[in-house]
């Protein structure tokens, strides 16, 4: 908050001095109460527009401001002025415009380098915070495509642990919330996407479909473009198999002008009635996330009553979707929730220890980022406003060469307001051309973004250039051209108004060095900021790509697979495909040896289960004890590399006949039997039917990071799948060739199995493990780039200042090495100007960096934000830049002939 | 009619900023952030001012003549942040009298048009 009034105060010189000194002081006070309101009531992201706001309010005013006292001034020298004239003045005002704009043009023409410099540096900063506000804009700024979106909230389930803090609803307890609440209009649930398999056209494809209860589309206020949606009567048990399709889907498979009426695709060998298309673009609001990656290319939707799990009170499948009642606060919807939480609690065993949680649904689907986009943004704008201090620092070293031909048009009668008008409108030029490049640049960056990998960014198919960005860079552009134009033109303007026609005034002290300095100073101190930013994200990210993730990764490949229901509908069938798939690819030539688990790690997929400890009491309601429970085949651990650390794996005789086994990962053996023999023991799983048997505990493996590479360990139960056999697993083999080459081979075995079996393409674990850290990637590289760009504009401010220096100090450096001084005192006085100016700014830029890095503290793995070693790596980083930045003009020093030097004045 | 410095007519229209800070100053002496609250409280969200915004309005009232910088009351704001109150000079209050007559003149027209009347527009 401190750093904010700081740069309010600041901008407060846009005003005339009479007004700041009578306002400024209760302005900043003003300024200060509303941002504490406004973040108090309506979080950071109407924080930062409101700063926005308030900070191009208080430009354009200042500016304004500045207009009106000069025509107050001019009016009290009794100049009448009478419509007509004012008339004419507007009409005179827009031809001068118009000269300057020819003029500006001439002169970019005669200096064509600098002209070039100054529009790619304004191309840089704007094109970058272009390109990031364009995603700001549609991730967050947005309002979701729905019907009047701010009354839709997210219904989830609330439990007391922490890894699910975010569940879904179980289907069968939808019937109640509608009965029980008031305060929604609707309420409607979808499921997340799921995966099935479309047959009768070409190869099986794995393709992903959403079931959704029959009043959701309406509820969204979004319909079919054509046909129609579901009907009530539909949506019912034993309803008729119906689907809507999106329209990509339908372009693909039928082409734009096929009939509707009658067709029909084949899902999971079931024959499905074509009713409805949707519009092209639409999606369920549901959060990005890996587990579903593919949530926004789900292709179909089918009625909710045909999900498998429909009748379910236990399996949390559905997304529930509220529209409030017209005049419903949402604390009023909480409060009735929390009301049927409670009674649900009562009635439904399942849903004890539950309570139900009411979120705004732009919250809910595009909060996770807000952190992640809130500090993109706040990067590349300390990014534009060094491209701007350096476009400053260039028009001011101009200004200075400029100023015989200045003085020269205000001898000629041009007044200062005139000169002034004239420099701003050459940097609005240069600022304009950089815009355009700027605009072109974010389009590059936009178009670029499919091909990142962005599992966890929504909404990324709604992020384009489009109106509302054209309008924010051209304000930008004009805003940038301000900031970087209007103190160079005062300044410039200002010598030659203060008729310093003087021949050969060489000295380098005055307000043009002191700006300059000033300007250098504050680069080096956002750079600094950036850099340390950039340099915690770097090292939170290598921690976190070095964390042991307890399983290897080499030479292995994964494979999803799931027995088509209709042929494989018993448990003993199942068994009987498992061995004989199992057998088929180990025997593949290339492959070493193949096992299968149902949950692979760090694929966000994991199923969490009640326990029962033998010997130890059960746990309160709503306490209960919890697991992840796993299913593998014999032979998986050791594939994976998973150290056991104790007993046994899981052995071909540990068959359907044969004592129940378990096996458990470390952190259960700590957290249950801490100092004791876990070998023996009995546990006791809930399953869908109820208490499952006992299983004995054969072996302890160790830990395995599944749920994330930073998150911590959850206790884990494994069981065979010959004792478990359920429908979907993932085939692990060890590689020996390119994955590439082999996929021929493994679709020919899994089809000799199972004819209907997709095969899309064997991913790497390696794979795997890189995509769940995608967002941590994303948003290092890009802070760091935006830091890398950061630093190469500060040490170009320096060599522009330190160069400038030099070049003014020509004739007293001459005098210097003629009265004797060595070069290397030359040097040393040369660097040392460029390493003070550096020092200073590293010392304003650690406190600002301080401060500035506290929003990143939530982002960081393992490192602190004020970690001291990046600090003073990246204050080394740049002291050590700007010294090489200040050693290059030193050298011309040193190179100084005093003759010449001395004869050239 | 000659208009003297003096005539509230002289400094008709108003602007809505400007009429909104003089019908919140109409209850007593207020602060900056203070104008800020009673028209946002007024106008329930419909206008939000930011600084730079109010400021030059107060500032444009001052020189007017239609409003005034005052002490701060001795009892209030003894948390060490002095602000600047303001304060409706008699000229003002004759101003905004006459701006709400001159609003209301509009709004007795609009309504015998039947433009008030109908939900249509209204809404």
């Amino acid at each position: 908050m401190r750093g904010l009034l700081v740069l309010y105060r600041w901008l407060l010189h846009a005003y005339p001095r009479a007004f700041r000194d009578t306002y400024g002081r209760d302005m900043t006070l003003v300024f200060r109460d509303r941002c504490r309101a406004v973040r108090a009531r309506e979080g950071r992201t109407a924080l930062v527009l409101s700063v926005a706001g308030a900070c191009v309010d208080l430009l354009s005013g200042g500016l304004a401001e500045r207009l009106h006292a000069a025509r107050t001034a001019m009016r009290a020298q009794a100049i009448p002025s009478s419509p007509q004239s004012s008339r004419r003045r507007g009409d005179s005002m827009w031809q001068t415009i118009r000269q300057d704009l020819r003029y500006a043009i001439t002169s970019a023409t005669r200096q064509p380098a600098f002209a070039l410099t100054v529009v790619l540096i304004f191309a840089l900063g704007i094109g970058a915070t272009s390109a990031i506000f364009s995603v700001v804009d549609a991730v967050l700024l947005k309002p979701l495509p729905y019907r009047d979106p701010g009354r839709l909230v997210s219904v989830l389930v609330t439990t007391p642990q922490k890894a699910y803090a975010r569940i879904p609803v179980a289907p069968a307890n939808l019937p109640d919330l509608q009965a029980r609440t008031k305060g929604f209009a609707t309420l409607a649930g979808f499921s997340p996407s799921w995966e099935m398999r479309l047959t009768g056209a070409g190869d099986p494809a794995e393709v992903y479909g959403q079931y959704v209860s029959a009043g959701l589309f309406d509820l969204l206020g979004v319909g079919p473009a054509r046909g129609r949606a579901f009907l009530p009567e539909e949506d019912q048990p034993h309803g008729p198999r119906v689907v809507v399709v999106s329209a990509s889907f339908w372009q693909q498979h039928f082409g734009p002008s096929a009939p509707l009426a009658g067709q029909t695709i084949q899902l999971d060998l079931q024959p499905y009635t074509i009713v409805g298309i949707m519009p092209a673009g639409f999606r369920l609001p549901l959060q990005a996330s890996i587990v579903n990656e593919r949530a926004g290319n789900a292709e179909f939707w089918l009625p909710f009553a045909l999900n498998p799990y429909v009748a379910s009170r236990r399996i949390p499948v559905m997304n529930v979707v509220g529209r409030l009642a017209a005049g419903v606060p949402l604390a009023r919807a909480q409060s009735e929730l929390d009301a049927v939480a409670a009674g649900l609690a009562h009635d439904v065993p399942t849903s004890r220890g539950q309570g139900l949680a009411a979120v705004p649904l732009q919250q809910e689907v595009v909060g996770h980022v807000e952190t992640t986009l809130l500090v993109l943004f706040g990067a590349v704008a300390f990014l534009a406003l060094i491209a701007c201090a350096n476009v400053a620092n260039l028009l001011l070293a101009r200004g200075i060469n400029r100023s015989r031909e200045l003085t020269m048009r205000f001898a000629l009668g041009a007044s200062r307001t005139r000169l002034v008008q004239q420099l701003l409108v050459e940097s609005a030029l240069d600022a304009a051309i950089g815009g355009l490049f700027g605009l072109l640049v974010a389009y590059g960056a936009v178009q670029a973004l499919p091909g990142l990998d962005l599992p966890q960014l929504p909404h990324v198919t709604a992020i384009a250039v489009d109106g509302r960005v054209v309008a924010f860079t051209l304000g930008l552009a004009a805003l940038t051209a301000l900031l970087a134009g209007l103190a160079p033109a005062l300044h410039a303007t200002g010598d030659v108004a203060l008729g310093s026609l003087k021949e050969g005034a060489r000295t380098v002290t005055g307000p043009g060095r002191r700006l300059r300095n000033g300007l250098v100073l504050g680069e080096i101190a956002v750079a600094l900021m950036l850099l340390v930013g950039g340099g915690l994200l770097l090292r939170s990210f290598w921690d976190l790509t070095h964390v042991n993730p307890g399983f290897r990764t080499a030479r292995l490949v994964e494979l999803p697979v799931s027995p088509t229901p209709s042929r494989f509908d018993t448990a003993e069938r199942r068994r009987a495909y498992m061995t004989d798939l199992l057998g088929r690819l180990d025997g593949l030539p290339g492959i070493d040896a193949a096992a299968a688990v149902n949950r692979l790690p760090l694929s966000g997929t994991n199923t969490l289960v009640p326990v029962d400890v033998e010997g130890r009491p059960p746990a309160p309601d709503g306490q209960a004890n919890s697991v992840d429970r796993r299913v593998t085949t014999p032979g998986y651990f050791r594939l994976m590399g998973i150290p056991l650390e104790a007993g046994r794996d899981f052995t071909p005789q540990d068959g359907v006949t044969a004592p129940l086994v378990a096996v458990v990962n470390e952190q259960m053996a700590r957290q249950y039997w801490a100092g004791e023999q876990p070998i023996g023991r009995r546990v006791r799983l809930s399953l869908l039917s109820g208490a499952g048997p006992w299983l004995t505990v054969v072996g302890v493996i160790g830990n395995v990071r599944h749920h994330g590479l930073d998150t911590p360990v959850s206790p884990e139960i494994y069981v065979p799948y010959a004792q478990a056999p359920v429908e979907s697993m993932t085939v692990v083999m060890q590689t020996r060739t390119d994955p590439e080459q082999l996929l021929g081979a493994v679709r020919a075995r899994v089809w000799a199995v199972d004819p209907d079996q997709p095969v899309p393409a064997l991913d790497t674990l390696a794979g795997v493990v890189s995509d769940s850290v995608a967002t941590p990637r994303f948003r290092t590289l890009l802070v760091a780039t935006f830091a890398g760009l950061a630093l190469l504009l500060a040490a170009l401010g320096i060599y522009g200042v330190v160069s400038y220096s030099v070049s003014r100090r020509t004739r007293d450096i001459g005098v210097r090495i003629a009265l004797g001084a060595g070069r290397p005192a030359i040097v040393r006085m040369v660097v040392g100007e460029g390493l003070a100016l550096a020092l200073a700014g590293v010392a304003v830029g650690l406190c600002l960096a301080l401060a500035a890095t506290r929003v990143l503290a939530s982002l960081l793995f393992d490192v602190t934000a004020t970690d001291p070693l990046t600090y003073a790596a990246v204050a080394a980083v740049l002291v050590g830049v700007a010294g090489l930045a200040s050693y290059l003009p030193a050298r011309r020093a040193m190179r100084i002939d005093p003759i010449e030097a001395l004869r050239a004045e | 009619m000659t208009p003297t410095p003096d005539d509230a007519a002289a400094h008709l229209p108003l602007t809505p900023v400007a009429f909104e800070i003089l019908l919140a100053l109409a209850d007593g002496d207020r602060h900056g952030y203070d104008i800020m609250l009673e028209v946002e409280r007024r106008t329930a969200g419909g206008l939000v001012l930011h600084p730079g915004t109010l400021y030059r309005a107060i500032h444009r009232l001052v020189e007017a003549g239609l409003a005034e910088l005052v002490e701060p009351p001795p009892d209030r704001d003894s948390d060490d942040e002095r602000r600047t109150y303001f304060r409706m000079t008699a000229l003002g209050r004759r101003v905004a009298a006459a701006e709400a007559r001159r609003l209301a003149g509009q709004v007795s027209a609009a309504r015998a048009r039947r433009l008030l009347k109908d939900p249509k527009v209204s809404s």
